[in-house]
């Protein structure tokens, strides 16, 4: 009898050892999960190779394909309004990419390694709310305020109100790098006869580079991508390239929006890429 | 909170000089206060005749080993050994220079161009002493370096910073909890608890004398006697502990006071049980016997309460001297009993 109940106790220990090895959730043993994810891609990327393939289309059409060609592509950088936009596009998202990170960096320095202050987590909510506030909300109420207070700067308006939402998403990466690093180095580095300029400079700095530039990265692609903030804010002169983008589009998607449109994906792919290789270093 | 209550010692020149206790004690507080990582709220720090206090790390001439290393990732081992100089405006050359003596001091000559993470544990361990001991400081700190080392690497590193003190002639000033770990490497070595410090002294010193009862039962194994006081004559105490024993003491006591006597288990012998008892003499059973290799730990039941740890030598033929269950007498050597301060 007992003896029995023994066994009964081991074999079941036994089995629970044995489906223990198992992984408890293994989403891709479930029927219609491939399905599913085949599709989720399908309709992800599909559009996107639509696009680029029909950029190099030798036909007005952007439905039938005829021959290879990159008319569209010389047709669109002899465009001077689109050169005009690409260039502005770019300066914008450089100035505000840059100027962003350099915020995001001192704010991140004195978040993480400032201590703590009075308003230390209202400062902390208030940098990353932005990423919360719907887009055309910020978008209004900036426009609003730069009317109220008369700022006309031209393409100045625009990098303003760019480097301002693009300092969130440089911060994000800046903090966690910095979060991530041990106070030990710089330890280290006081203790070998760095002032703390110097031990910014030789240690911090270098360890912090890698969330540097990635978050730089993330603030050139989001400045580069927006839409509503600047179609708000642009004024005549100040036509960005996707807000351009946008207003060709209302007259009708011509193989000319899809070259640009691949261009601009081009560069952002660049990007990312750069920024995840540079992260991967650490 | 206080971590270190009123603490005062000097660390002679050209000392190998440890702080032992067990975590929490203070002592890492007490180097990173000597490091310049934390000001105290009262007292002074001297370093060769210049009170420190105030002063920051960078302008102490005291340089600190880390537990974790501290090596910076993103340069190389021989930027890493010259960062000090460099941050004090050495010439390229000097810098240069002295690198590759440091390299070759801590046995690493060709490694410069590697960077730390291409290193084993030990290596690591080496760059992080080179780079301190480059800028030639009046104390080099060490906060528990050896603990993240396998335990051959670490017995081989305690003789390389053996070596590396007498060869430099800096004074070192080690951090450290394995008590084994300071009597092997110290001149002297201050056994901390509580934000105290509990006795100063050289590894014999410590070990053969505790001051209290704190020192005897950290450093080593120790059996603790309790006993009352029946006689007093110039300077030694005459003990009874629980049944007929009576043993005399060195050190002070009241008469009919109760204290506490300490003695090491190796200095303690077993004998085939006694018909008669005799002084220093105790009655008991084996209640334990712990083949260690280097000798054998015994158990000791006392016939009238209370366990002894005994020590003894092992026999070449490999028996047991005694075994389990064995009725046997202890036998204690009066001399190496010590009176403790509670």
């Amino acid at each position: 009898m007992t003896a029995d109940a023994g066994n009964v106790a081991t074999s079941k220990a036994a089995a629970a050892a044995r489906r223990r090895t198992r992984a408890p959730f293994v989403t891709g043993e479930y029927p219609g999960f491939r399905f599913f994810t085949i599709v989720f891609f399908f309709f992800l990327y599909a559009p996107i190779l639509v696009l680029i393939v029909y950029s190099f289309n030798d036909n007005r059409s952007a439905t039938l394909w005829t021959e290879f060609s990159i008319d569209w592509y010389i047709r669109a950088f002899n465009n001077d309004d689109i050169r005009r936009a690409a260039l502005n596009s770019l300066t914008i998202a450089l100035v505000a990419a840059s100027a962003a990170t350099v915020i995001a960096t001192l704010a991140a320095l004195i978040l993480v390694r400032g201590g703590r202050f009075p308003g230390h987590s209202l400062a902390y909510g208030l940098i990353s709310l932005p990423l919360m506030v719907p887009e055309i909300v910020t978008a209004v109420a900036t426009l609003s305020f730069f009317a109220a207070i008369g700022l006309s700067l031209g393409l100045g308006n625009v990098i303003i109100a760019h480097t301002v939402f693009c300092i969130p998403f440089a911060y994000m990466p800046i903090q966690a790098r910095l979060s991530d690093m041990d106070t030990t180095f710089e330890q280290a580095a006081q203790d070998l006869y760095a002032n703390d300029w110097n031990a910014f400079r030789h240690v911090t700095l270098p360890l912090m580079m890698p969330g540097i530039v990635a978050g730089a990265m993330l603030a050139f692609i989001i400045s580069i991508d927006d839409v509503i903030i600047t179609l708000m804010v642009a004024g005549a002169g100040s036509t960005t390239l996707p807000v351009y983008i946008y207003g060709m589009v209302r007259m009708g998607v011509t193989p000319e929006v899809n070259a640009v449109s691949t261009v601009l994906l081009a560069i952002s792919i660049l990007f990312v890429s750069l920024s995840w290789m540079i992260n991967r270093r650490r | 909170m206080t971590a270190l209550k009123a603490v005062s010692l000097s660390v002679r020149e050209n000392e190998f000089f440890t702080l032992l206790g067990p975590s929490g004690c203070g002592k890492t507080t007490l180097l990173r206060l000597i490091a310049g990582f934390e000001q105290p709220t009262t007292g002074a720090i001297w370093i060769g005749g210049e009170d420190v206090v105030g002063l920051p790390p960078f302008k102490r001439s005291v340089n600190t080993v880390f537990q974790s290393y501290a090596l910076f990732p993103h340069l190389s081992v021989a930027q890493n050994i010259g960062f000090g100089l460099r941050m004090r405006g050495f010439e390229r050359a000097a810098i240069d220079k002295t690198v590759g003596e440091m390299l070759e001091l801590v046995q690493l000559s060709g490694a410069g161009d590697r960077r730390p993470n291409q290193l084993s544990g030990g290596q690591q361990q080496r760059v992080a002493l080179a780079r301190a001991l480059a800028n030639r400081p009046e104390v080099l700190l060490l906060d528990e370096p050896l603990s993240a080392l396998d335990f051959k690497l670490r017995k081989e590193m305690q003789l390389e910073l053996k070596r590396l003190q007498r060869e430099t002639g800096v004074t070192f000033v080690f951090v450290t909890h394995d008590q084994e770990e300071a009597l092997t490497m110290s001149d002297r070595l201050a056994v901390m608890s509580n934000g105290e410090v509990q006795q100063i002294g050289g590894p014999t010193e410590v070990y053969e004398f505790p001051a209290n009862r704190f020192v005897a039962d950290f450093i080593g194994e120790t059996n603790i006697l309790e006993g009352s006081v029946e006689a007093v004559q110039d300077g030694e105490i005459l003990c009874r502990l629980g049944n007929d024993v009576q043993v005399a003491v060195r050190g002070r006591a009241d008469i009919g006071a109760r204290v506490s006597l300490a003695v090491r288990p190796e200095r303690l012998s077993l004998e085939p049980a006694a018909e008669l008892p005799g002084a220093g003499r105790l009655d008991g059973t084996v209640a334990e016997a712990i083949y260690l290799g280097n000798g054998t730990s015994y158990h000791v039941d006392i016939a009238d309460g209370g366990r002894l740890l005994v020590r003894g030598q092992n026999r070449a033929d490999g028996r047991m001297t005694f075994a389990r269950g064995e009725r046997v007498s202890v036998h204690i050597a009066p001399e190496s009993i010590r009176l403790l301060r509670e």
